[in-house]
């Protein structure tokens, strides 16, 4: 046994003593090893293996060769790179951020497109779920929404073999929650079969997935929630009296919901109907729950996902025999994995959420390729310029016996110094511009080791590409310099009117150029939507959501309690909102001649002051009268609505309007005609509309509309709130000015935008930095002939335009290549929207002027010192 | 490498190795350290300070025929060099000033 440890501890000494050590190591544990045995046998196995390990010390350790002895040549490249990097400390830190910052914007940049196209992976039945989409047969087409009725769910399990299972899950109204006595408004939540967590993949921090849902009254709550209702304690069992809805018992916490997740909910509560309706929709029940209804979202699950194509007329079958009917709305499916550029052309969502858009993904990768590729090109451009000035560094090497090899190796360890130091800010840039763009965009792209893991091939693959191109030139071009040449003359031997770093430089010019010029595109057309006359006044309205019936049974009195405040100038109840992200209801106008014609129109109502306080604009016939009764036979149409009626003799006729189904009909008369407003985005070309009176077949109150005047909101919104829960004590008042809500109409525009401005920025940014290196290049190279033309009398102001001249032509000739692809791409992109800004050279000629401009102060800049000093100097120079 | 320091246990090391002369290596300085000290010393941390004292320049090695009992392995022989001489001098310089300074009314 002990004479085993010898053994071993003695092949462990062997195995990590160095050659210089061995014989002085082992030599003395062997003899002293003797020695002991003599006494134990042992006893000095084990003091033997006791030393081995005592031994096991630095210095008697194997090291690799160059440890051992470091390379005097090695060491005197990077002593030469450190010396060469401090010497002009200016610009190497220019290069370096310039290079970190790029990569660190294309990392993040990244990050987002990762976070876009992982949207719902990480669900892993994904494959087998899909959404139920229903496309409405309207007049105009079909109109596919995600909505369904709740009893397919279940009758699809039934009757249509290979579905697993089903389940529908639709949004929980806004409301308030108890527990022990305190209040909490919660918003974002859904009410689900209860398999729902059999379905979807999110993970559990107390409770189980199957078990969650399984009672009639489980709420699941996620994280941020548990901490705020109950603290840091286990909250399972502890029951949460939720308004309207009833008593629930906490059944399961989860992580918060992955922001690349379609479905976004706090709290998740089971399908229990009895109370809802009770509370929330005392009108619905029938509606809800019945196959004409269309309230849930429904998910199948397939036992083959190849299943799918047989599932459209299945469930056509299906629905004729619920329904009674062969007039049925098709029902398609869609993966989960496909649903978050699925949905583009489908309407609703379960809550809120910004649906996925290639276009927009692909832009993004664009932007950011574009600015990976600004910032390497000046990388590479820029120690291309430096390293021509190390000529007579070269030169000296090889004069002193320096071979090719040797200067090759030397240009390239140095690049690759300079690539890790900016790879290693980059890291640093990335963590402190994360933040900011999580709040920006509201995802949290992650930089998670998955990411990292899955980008490394690319991040290495890029690093050996800089150093080789940023080392390539100065390795092969000046490594070859004659010694001789090198020494007489600073500059590159020849010089030919067509070089790759020109080349390169009108690329620049050209990438700036569109940059700027998109740049401009993009604002104008968002400043247009912005700023543009919506047909109603948009300034000091107030929007207040009707939420309960305590305001709703109650506006009269509401609206006089309001009005008695000086502040307020007017006050109207309105079906909806008119609004870019919401949109009324659909009703059918039919022709009083022939019966048959119709067409689909937006429909509002509005109380009698409606017209007033959002300041439509009425071309025609007769305002409201004030008079319930009256007002409520009246009706206005839009000239779009008047325009397929013909002519203005519409006024004063009476006109018949139906809901979608053609169950609901109004008759009204057509009062007068509204000049055209937009009352959807701008995306939308304006369709027709009929106003008409707030109660009305179609829709009951939903918002309230306050006009205020004076600058002192806070006040008055405080009285309007004060006023607001003296009918309503349940609910939070959900307030909002309409200048807001207009512009969340164009959040898409603004990500965009945004992205935009910080990518243009910063593309910019590292051009200048490029042409600061370039032109810095020559005017060192050409110090002397500026000395040469001083003194023959050239004066200041010829000789900075000389030295511009050159550039002038090149960014000519990128803005020549540039502006057209603009053109395209921004032709393009305007053509999404039914009204946009006008064309305008302003956007290409700002570009060209940010060009020539930049170029003629860095030239100045940087030419100044050579230009007013002494011209003996300049010609001294070496 | 202006001032060479010398630790307490390198200074012995050093000692040994000047009073063993030509005789010096691993395993008889450490069993003349042991009789001395009369305290275990292993048998590493003398390697350390002779590898130590080597680079500092304060001693020499060579090394010694091939023996039997040491499985083949060579002694490996240190001498000081007059440099570890004269640190050793200093030292000792330094400890009997200091000690000639101590007041003899402090053993009373």
């Amino acid at each position: 046994m002990s004479r085993r440890i010898f053994d071993t501890a003695r092949k462990f000494l062997h195995w990590y003593c160095c050659h210089e050590q061995i014989d002085e190591v082992e030599g003395d544990l062997l003899e002293l090893y003797e020695l002991r045995s003599q006494a134990s046998y042992n006893r000095a196995n084990w003091r033997f293996a006791w030393d081995v390990i005592r031994s096991f010390r630095w210095s008697n350790i194997k090291k690799p060769r160059a440890w051992k002895k470091p390379s005097p040549l090695w060491k005197n490249y990077l002593k030469i790179s450190y010396r060469n990097l401090i010497k002009d400390y200016k610009f190497s830190s220019i290069n370096l951020i310039g290079l970190s910052m790029g990569i660190s914007i294309f990392m993040i940049m990244m990050m987002m497109v990762r976070h876009e196209l992982t949207f719902d992976q990480f669900h892993k039945k994904g494959a087998r779920i899909f959404h139920v989409i229903q496309e409405f047969q309207t007049i105009d087409g079909s109109e596919p929404e995600i909505f369904t009725a709740l009893p397919l769910a279940d009758a699809l399990v039934d009757d249509i073999s290979g579905i697993t299972n089903a389940i529908s899950v639709h949004a929980a109204a806004s409301t308030w929650m108890t527990v022990d006595g305190k209040r909490f408004f919660e918003e974002e939540g859904v009410v689900a079969s209860s398999s729902f967590f059999e379905f979807f993949d999110f993970t559990f921090i107390y409770g189980s997935p199957e078990r969650a849902l399984s009672s009639e009254y489980s709420i699941v709550i996620d994280q941020n929630m548990s901490q705020k209702l109950f603290g840091k304690l286990d909250p399972i069992g502890r029951t949460v009296d939720i308004e309207r809805y009833g008593l629930f018992t906490v059944s399961g916490v989860i992580e918060e919901v992955p922001s690349n997740s379609f479905i976004q909910f706090d709290f998740v509560l089971t399908q229990n109907y009895d109370t809802f309706f009770q509370q929330v929709h005392p009108r619905f029940p029938a509606w809800f729950q019945s196959w004409r209804g269309d309230p849930a979202a429904t998910f199948v699950m397939l036992d083959k996902p190849e299943d799918a194509d047989r599932f459209e007329t299945e469930v056509s079958t299906m629905l004729a025999k619920y329904l009674n009917t062969e007039d049925i709305n098709p029902h398609k499916l869609i993966n989960l994995y496909d649903l978050h550029f699925g949905l583009d052309q489908v309407d609703g969502s379960i809550n809120e959420y910004v649906r996925g858009d290639r276009s927009q993904l692909n832009l993004l990768i664009l932007v950011a390729s574009l600015v990976l590729f600004m910032a390497c090109f000046n990388f590479v451009n820029l120690l291309t310029a430096r390293s021509i000035t190390r000529s007579k560094e070269v030169g000296i090497r090889k004069s002193i016996g320096a071979v090719r090899g040797q200067i090759f190796f030397q240009f390239m360890a140095e690049s690759s110094i300079q690539v890790a130091c900016s790879f290693i800010l980059a890291t640093g840039w990335i963590l402190l511009i994360l933040p900011s763009v999580e709040r920006l965009t509201g995802i949290q792209p992650g930089l998670d080791a998955d990411f990292l893991l899955s980008f490394s091939p690319h991040i290495a693959l890029l690093f050996v590409l800089l150093t080789l191109l940023s080392g390539i030139y100065p390795a092969l071009v000046i490594s070859r310099f004659v010694p001789r040449r090198a020494l007489a003359s600073l500059v590159s031997q020849k010089h030919s009117k067509f070089s790759l770093r020109n080349v390169l430089l009108t690329i620049q010019y050209g990438i700036v150029i569109i940059m700027i010029s998109s740049l401009i595109i993009v604002n104008r057309q968002f400043r247009f939507m912005t700023d543009k006359p919506l047909g109603f006044e948009v300034d000091q309205l107030l929007i207040v959501e009707v939420n309960g019936g305590g305001v709703r049974d109650n506006f009269g009195v509401l609206k006089q309690d309001l009005l008695a405040n000086p502040k307020v100038s007017a006050v109207s109840g309105l079906t909806r909102m008119i609004s870019g992200y919401r949109t009324g209801v659909d009703v059918a106008m039919k022709d009083p001649t022939d019966h048959e014609r119709q067409k689909t129109a937006q429909f509002y109502g509005m109380d009698s002051d409606g017209i007033e306080a959002l300041e439509l604009r009425l071309l025609l016939g007769e305002r409201p009268s004030g008079n319930r009764y009256l007002d409520s036979t009246m009706i206005y149409l839009n000239e779009t609505a008047a325009s397929w009626y013909g002519d203005n003799d519409i006024i004063g006729q009476w006109i018949e309007i139906s809901d979608d189904e053609g169950e609901d009909i109004l008759k009204a008369r057509v009062a007068g005609i509204i000049e055209d407003f937009h009352y959807s985005s701008l995306h939308e070309p304006i369709g027709p509309v009929v106003i008409g009176y707030l109660n009305n077949p179609f829709q009951s109150i939903d918002d309230i509309v306050i006009r205020i005047r004076g600058d002192d909101l806070s006040e008055t919104l405080a009285y309007i709130e004060e006023v607001h829960n003296r009918y309503d004590e349940n609910d939070v008042m959900t307030w909002e000015f309409l200048d807001d809500m207009v512009v969340r109409a164009y959040k898409r525009e603004m990500i965009i935008r945004d992205v935009f401005v910080g990518a243009a920025s910063i593309a910019f940014a590292i051009a200048v930095i490029g042409m600061i290196s370039l032109l810095s290049l020559t005017a060192i190279e050409k110090t002397k002939e500026l000395g040469i033309r001083k003194i023959l009398g050239a004066n200041y102001i010829g000789l900075i335009t000389l030295q511009a001249k050159s550039f002038m032509s090149f960014a000519s000739i990128a803005a020549m290549l540039g502006i057209p692809i603009v053109w395209v791409l921004s032709s393009n992109w305007l053509d999404s929207f039914a009204y946009r800004a006008g064309f305008s050279v302003l956007p290409f000629a700002a570009a060209i002027g940010t060009v020539v401009l930049s170029t003629l102060i860095i030239v100045w800049i940087i030419n100044h010192s050579v230009i007013s000093r002494n011209p003996v100097q300049s010609l001294r120079h070496e | 490498m202006s001032e060479q320091s010398l630790g307490e246990f390198e200074e012995l090391i050093l000692l040994m190795v000047a009073t063993l002369h030509d005789e010096a290596y691993g395993v008889a300085i450490l069993e003349n350290l042991e009789a001395k000290l009369e305290k275990k010393v292993n048998i590493s941390a003398i390697h350390v300070a002779l590898k130590r004292l080597e680079n500092k320049g304060l001693a020499v090695s060579r090394y010694g025929g091939i023996t039997k009992e040491r499985g083949g392995r060579r002694k490996k022989y240190y001498v000081i060099t007059a440099m570890g001489k004269k640190a050793l001098d200093s030292q000792y310089a330094l400890r009997t000033d200091l000690y000639r300074q101590i007041p003899k009314i402090s053993f009373n």
